[in-house]
């Protein structure tokens, strides 16, 4: 295993591994959720709840100066001083409304900011939890302590709530679509419709309700803010703001908020000033909510002036309004709330004693919090700033009186703070350590893949060295970091030690690698080897249009890598030369297009997509057509393979056993184990039949993994070559005749590949599989247009040397990929294909279309080891598969005579074209995370580029594991192989029977 | 100004080459039929024809569509669009995006017409050059009058296998930008009007200049065969009529590749929708390659003139052997 090549190979992956590390340790923002909730004790609830009942109105993308009494000047003709409400009772009834600037945490977009206003924490890009998946809440939230504590909860208005708490409002819900931009008014309306019936009510039927209405934001997000429909829209807002008052009783809070602001285009999602400036108004009708009359210290009070205005305005953290209403309501704040309490609202007294209370209950549940997650897995987080924070409490606790309220106060700030730096920020100096060390990986990959052309056999030499070159400096590089961090440490800490180690080595040695090769590098590169699919595909990821088109985008750009095969194919010497390429190409354009139909449509695609994965979108079962298909196509895949093995007469040996039996069972087996699974979702034979579906295809899947390996992975791991020897005695000789020696190397890999293809295969939805199906047949097409192309160089090559006659030599046409090579432009389609493949798949560069379905192929219960395999499988299995086939086109109808050289060529090309294939995706992935870091405050950051970053990351990795077991596995054993049965027969008289050219 | 002196000098060119075998030519390889020494070369006639017809192109694009003519249309259209699309159909003229179905097939009846005159005049030129090339001195006048008039009583024949051949090749652009991701299961006559669109663009011309190509074993059709797979797979024309037909037709292509491009992003604008960016983009491409075509024949045609100019004035040939070898070796890479 450890092989000629293989080591390479393996260092520009722990290369990988480090630039995807660095990067996404700066740039993935993580942050465990905890599942504790608070409950109620004497010193988490200090005092009765003021209100029974509460209404919480979101009005989304409120901006502040919305409602501001003192708008920025000039004030606008159509968003200035329309919603008049909230300042006018501020003003006349001082003691009865609080109105105040909110700072919402960055991003600024409604899912966010839903998490952060019921739970009182910070978002991040992965809450990870035990809903890894879905979006719902698990964590303590206010919500959840309602329902705890018995109120009943009515919702109407946007339906992110609903996906956020799917089970929370009971039969009082009335949710709106929130993803029609256009439509301005539907949502409003139907809160406007639902809300007032419930306030009317003679006997409440509700103690809180939560509107939450859309217009401001989709008027925002169409026309932008200075806009006619906006003054229309706030003046709407203010009547029904109005009316809800008129409403109110006593008992009852009041709360209007908007969850983000909006920049001077009405759009949201970033940090921008305008972005994190939202109104927030509490108002109660008729008990005093605030005591103007004491003097709260001005400690407490941070004040923020919008831009533009005359005077600053009061200001609180958005996340304030948690432990505050929590408080207020007399339930017990959130148990991963970060947010402090606002002290108006507490401070009614001289002594302000219930503030202290309530800062006390407050403190001690952040401090709570904080010791939880200290001890939890993600503890380590904490490393930098435990010390201080300890230091903190404790000397809080000393304290007495007027003094440890703001120290105490003091406290939840500092917390909030070091939270905000572990979850909130990216670390860009980390972030631009890994983009430079991925750039600088594509490089080293880049001059591995330069150097293995230029080289012959020397190569295996100059493998070894380089290697123990990139060892010696990669020692070097990482002792140069380890002093780099602790000459740094005492003035600046951005960077980890383990982070300064790994950039230090893996940067020492690419440099060392890329300037040891810089001539093979610039020999290589010519204006016309440039791949403009390559570019095309990079430069893409850095709009968010083609990065949620890339399936689309993967179909143009395979079809048009294939085109210079095409025009190749045109000027073929022969008829059957030019038939072949022609076919073939052919073939692969129609495979490609039938992988391009399948789809599942990611939710930015609407409308101009449609499910064709599924039956349809809303139900998760496959086409009718699809079922039709998929048990031909389980039966007839290994048959087609045997076919086109047949061209090169290589379907002998275990490929005679394999193809036309086993794999066909294996491959039926999963066919029906998903087939029942359709028959079990679909309820077709009712619930009775449940349970035996279930046992059944459970045995059905592990039959199809265990032949799978059992069988096959054991018989090719031990038989290996696809060839037949047949010896006979004429005339007292023996003659000995081999079958299937013009494609030894490629059919005996085939069958390796075929392995992981059944593997794979199981874990395949049936719609997957047959796109699986077609996606080989494509792959097989493609190499038979490889071959044939390589023929006709060969022959161009032959033709203009002189020498014609040496192609009638019995391995003239045979080893062309010698003397013709290997190009990128032929790695290209096999990387696409792999990325066409996984969109086919029925996957999307999105969280959300995880196949979750593939976790219970093997038990009916999700099981850590076992669902998870089968997840990966499913969803990484085409990068995989594609990756795995990328040394047949080094062995692809590679003759192995003369002996030891060709194999070994064979070997070097079959390196070099790995080596090639993690180019192609290290180059995918410095376009998917350079836009990523660009984009980072862009709108669409956490829906488009940070999932394709992670795709992109993800989708390396798997190629790279791939590419060193085709290497290290696949080529190692046939090459085995070969070596056995050559030594068998050390005076075999090689009656070989040759492919026609 | 210059076109009226140019015309002169081409002619002079033109007898000159005739006379004066020791030229170097154009092209080293002799494969096919061109054993002139200098190809034919209109200058005035071309400048005038590739500025008239890509102007014409030009027109045709962006306001046949728009034209009162093309209103005549409209009725037949409309039923075949979306409802949603014809919410425009009281303004008097037509937008270019307004119904891209509309808009591609006028594209499709103006090209086709303009074609159809263009690949006429490129035919006579190929056959003058023929003319030239098979008549050596021109000596014998009758039997190129007899042949040119064999020729054009095919004029008739030859027509109507580039129409076929270009329907044809209609189905197959279709299908080809099937493939390349054009709607599967809608906007069928979208597609195929883009195809059309390519097809008149790109085969049309060297159809009725060179013939179809056939798979027939006799040495006219192997000859044609050749010739199209060395002009449209190698991409490698070797003389001004030649490139004429060829620079177009890959620009046509490669405009028609690119102009997929800009139809994914999400601007949600009307000229997005298919096969609008893709046709326009063809239309580009071809008028661009015509362009291209005739700049790169006129400054060679003005190297050769000006090469030839010095050799006349020194006919001791000092001069003409760095100059000469310069173009040649230009010339065979």
């Amino acid at each position: 295993m450890w092989s000629k090549g293989f080591t390479i190979i393996l260092w520009l992956f722990l290369t990988h591994l480090g630039g995807v590390y660095l990067y996404t340790r700066g740039f993935l923002l993580t942050r465990l959720a905890l599942s504790e909730t608070n409950s109620c004790s004497p010193e988490a609830c200090p005092f009765p709840p003021s209100y029974s009942k509460a209404i919480v109105l979101i009005i989304d993308a409120l901006r502040f100066d919305f409602v501001a009494p003192n708008p920025p000047v000039p004030p606008s003709p159509f968003h200035h001083n329309f919603l008049r409400l909230p300042a006018e009772l501020s003003q006349s009834q001082p003691d009865h409304s609080l109105l105040l600037y909110a700072f919402p945490d960055p991003p600024t977009t409604t899912l966010q900011r839903i998490k952060g206003l019921t739970t009182g924490s910070l978002p991040t890009f992965v809450d990870m939890g035990s809903n890894f998946g879905g979006s719902s809440i698990l964590e303590d939230s206010i919500i959840g302590q309602l329902r705890a504590h018995g109120k009943r909860l009515a919702f109407m208005g946007d339906d992110t709530w609903m996906t956020v708490f799917p089970d929370a409002f009971g039969n009082m819900s009335w949710p709106f679509d929130s993803f029609h931009v256009e439509d301005l008014h539907t949502v409003d309306e139907g809160v406007i419709r639902h809300l007032f019936p419930l306030l009317r009510e003679e006997a409440k039927t509700w103690d809180f309700i939560l509107g939450h209405f859309l217009g401001v934001d989709h008027v925002g997000h169409r026309m932008g803010p200075d806009h006619p429909n906006m003054k229309a829209k706030l003046e709407q807002m203010d009547r029904v703001l109005r009316d809800v008052v008129e409403e109110l009783d006593d008992d009852t809070l009041l709360v209007v908020l908007g969850d983000h602001g909006m920049d001077s285009k009405g759009d949201h999602g970033g940090d921008g000033a305008l972005e994190t400036s939202a109104a927030l108004w509490l108002y109660s009708k008729t008990r005093p909510l605030v005591n103007p009359e004491v003097d709260i210290p001005e400690h407490y009070r941070t004040y923020r002036t919008y831009p533009n205005a005359p005077v600053p305005h009061r200001s609180v953290q958005q996340i304030d309004l948690v432990p505050s209403l929590s408080l207020l309501l007399g339930i017990p704040i959130p148990f991963n709330n970060l947010g402090t309490v606002i002290p108006e609202l507490f401070w009614t007294d001289h002594a302000g004693e219930r503030f202290s209370n309530a800062v006390r209950a407050n403190a001690a549940q952040i401090k709570r919090y904080l010791d939880t997650y200290r001890g939890s897995s993600a503890g380590g987080e904490l490393d930098d700033a435990w010390e201080g924070l300890q230091k903190h409490w404790n000397a809080v606790n000393a304290l007495n009186g007027s003094l440890k309220s703001i120290g105490l106060d003091t406290f939840t700030r500092v917390a909030l703070a070091t939270c905000r730096a572990m979850w909130a920020q990216f670390n860009v100096t980390v972030m631009s350590l890994g983009l430079t060390l991925i750039v600088s990986s594509a490089f080293a990959a880049w001059a591995v893949y330069a150097k293995l052309g230029s080289l012959q056999e020397d190569w295996e030499s100059w493998s070894e060295q380089t290697t123990w070159t990139c060892t010696k400096w990669s020692t070097v590089g990482a002792i140069i970091g380890l002093s780099v961090y602790f000459a740094t440490v005492p003035f600046i800490k951005v960077a980890g030690l383990l982070d300064c180690v790994v950039f230090g080595a893996f940067m020492a040695s690419s440099i060392c690698l890329v300037s040891n090769n810089r001539t093979s590098i610039t020999q290589s590169f010519h204006i016309s080897s440039i791949p403009l699919p390559l570019v095309l595909h990079t430069l893409a990821f850095m709009s968010n249009s083609f990065t949620f088109w890339e399936d689309h985008l993967t179909t143009f750009l395979l079809l048009s890598s294939i085109v210079p095969f095409v025009l190749i194919g045109f000027t073929a010497p022969t008829p059957r030369l030019r038939y072949r390429v022609l076919g073939f190409s052919a073939l692969f354009a129609v495979c490609v297009r039938l992988i391009g139909i399948s789809t599942v449509c990611r939710e930015e695609q609407q409308p101009y997509c449609e499910v064709t994965f599924f039956a349809s979108s809303a139900i998760t079962a496959p086409p009718i057509l699809v079922l039709i298909l998929s048990i031909p196509c389980a039966i007839g895949l290994p048959l087609i393979v045997k076919r086109f093995l047949n061209i090169s007469q290589a379907d002998k040996g275990i490929a005679g056993i394999l193809l036309p039996l086993i794999f066909p069972s294996v491959l039926l087996q999963s066919t029906v184990a998903w087939l029942l699974e359709w028959l079990e979702s679909a309820d077709a034979l009712g619930p009775t039949w449940s349970p035996v579906l279930r046992g059944a295809r459970t045995v059905l899947a592990w039959l199809s993994i265990g032949g799978t390996l059992l069988i096959c992975a054991s018989l090719w791991y031990h038989v290996t070559l696809c060839i037949e020897v047949k010896s006979r005695e004429v005339a007292g000789k023996r003659e000995v005749t081999v079958i299937g020696f013009a494609n030894l190397f490629g059919s005996s890999f085939l069958m390796f590949w075929l392995i992981s293809f059944s593997l794979i295969y199981v874990a395949t939805q049936l719609t997957g599989q047959v796109i699986l199906c077609i996606s080989a047949v494509a792959l097989l097409s493609f190499l038979e247009v490889v071959d044939s192309v390589r023929d006709i160089r060969g022959m161009d090559i032959a033709f203009s040397s002189g020498k014609p006659s040496t192609l009638l030599e019995v391995d003239g046409t045979q080893s062309h990929t010698a003397s013709v090579g290997l190009r990128f432009s032929e790695i290209t389609p096999l990387a696409l294909l792999g990325v066409h493949t996984f969109y086919g798949t029925g996957h999307q560069a999105t969280i959300s279309s995880i196949q979750w379905k593939a976790a219970f192929v093997l038990t009916a219960k999700m099981r850590y080891t076992t669902s998870i395999i089968t997840v990966l499988l499913n969803n990484f299995g085409p990068f995989f598969l594609f990756a795995l086939a990328i040394p047949l086109l080094a062995l692809w109808n590679t003759a192995p005579l003369p002996h030891p050289t060709s194999a070994s060529n064979a070997r070097r090309l079959g390196v070099r074209a790995a080596s090639g294939l993690m180019l192609y995706y290290g180059t995918l992935l410095i376009g998917s995370a350079a836009s990523s870091a660009w984009l980072r405050r862009h709108l669409m950051v956490w829906k488009v580029f940070a999932p394709r970053f992670m795709l992109a990351a993800s989708s390396l990795l798997v190629v790279d594991i791939a590419v060193l077991l085709a290497v290290g596995v696949g080529m190692s054993r046939v090459e085995a192989g070969l070596n056995r049965l050559l030594g068998a027969m050390p005076t075999m008289n090689k009656g070989v029977k040759e492919k026609v050219p | 100004m210059s076109r009226n002196t140019t015309p002169r000098s081409t002619k002079g060119t033109a007898n000159k080459t005739a006379s004066n075998e020791s030229v170097p030519t154009a092209q080293p390889d002799q494969r096919t039929n061109n054993t002139h020494s200098q190809p034919f070369f209109p200058f005035a006639r071309y400048t005038s024809i590739v500025g008239v017809h890509t102007s014409l192109l030009s027109f045709t694009a962006l306001f046949l569509p728009r034209t009162s003519l093309s209103s005549l249309s409209q009725g037949l259209f409309l039923s075949l669009n979306n409802p949603s699309d014809d919410s425009s159909r009281d303004s008097p003229p037509p937008t270019l995006t307004e119904s891209p179905l509309r808009t591609v097939a006028w594209l499709c009846a103006g090209t086709f017409i303009l074609q159809i005159w263009w690949a006429g005049w490129v035919r006579g030129w190929s056959l003058d050059t023929r003319d030239l090339s098979k008549g050596g001195a021109a000596l014998e006048r009758t039997e190129q009058k007899l042949q040119r008039q064999t020729w054009n009583s095919g004029r008739f024949a030859a027509f109507k296998t580039a129409c076929l051949l270009t329907a044809v090749a209609s189905f197959f652009f279709a299908i080809v930008a099937l493939l390349f991701g054009a709607p599967v299961f809608s906007h069928f006559l979208q597609t195929y009007l883009l195809g059309l669109l390519v097809a008149l663009l790109t085969v049309f011309t060297p159809a009725y200049t060179l013939g179809a190509p056939s798979f027939k074993t006799d040495i006219v059709s192997l000859v044609t065969r050749l010739t199209w797979i060395r002009l449209f797979a190698e991409i490698s024309p070797r003389s001004p009529v030649e490139r004429a037909v060829v620079y177009p037709a890959v620009g046509a292509f490669l405009g028609c590749w690119s102009g997929a491009i800009p139809a994914g992003l999400d601007w949600e604008e009307p000229w997005q929708r298919w096969p609008l960016t893709t046709s326009y983009g063809a239309l580009g491409g071809f008028v661009i390659g015509s362009l291209s075509a005739f700049g790169v024949s006129a400054l060679e045609n003005l190297a050769n003139f000006d090469r030839q100019s010095r050799v006349s004035m020194s006919p001791s040939g000092s001069a003409h052997s760095p100059q000469g070898k310069g173009s040649k070796k230009l010339k065979s890479q």
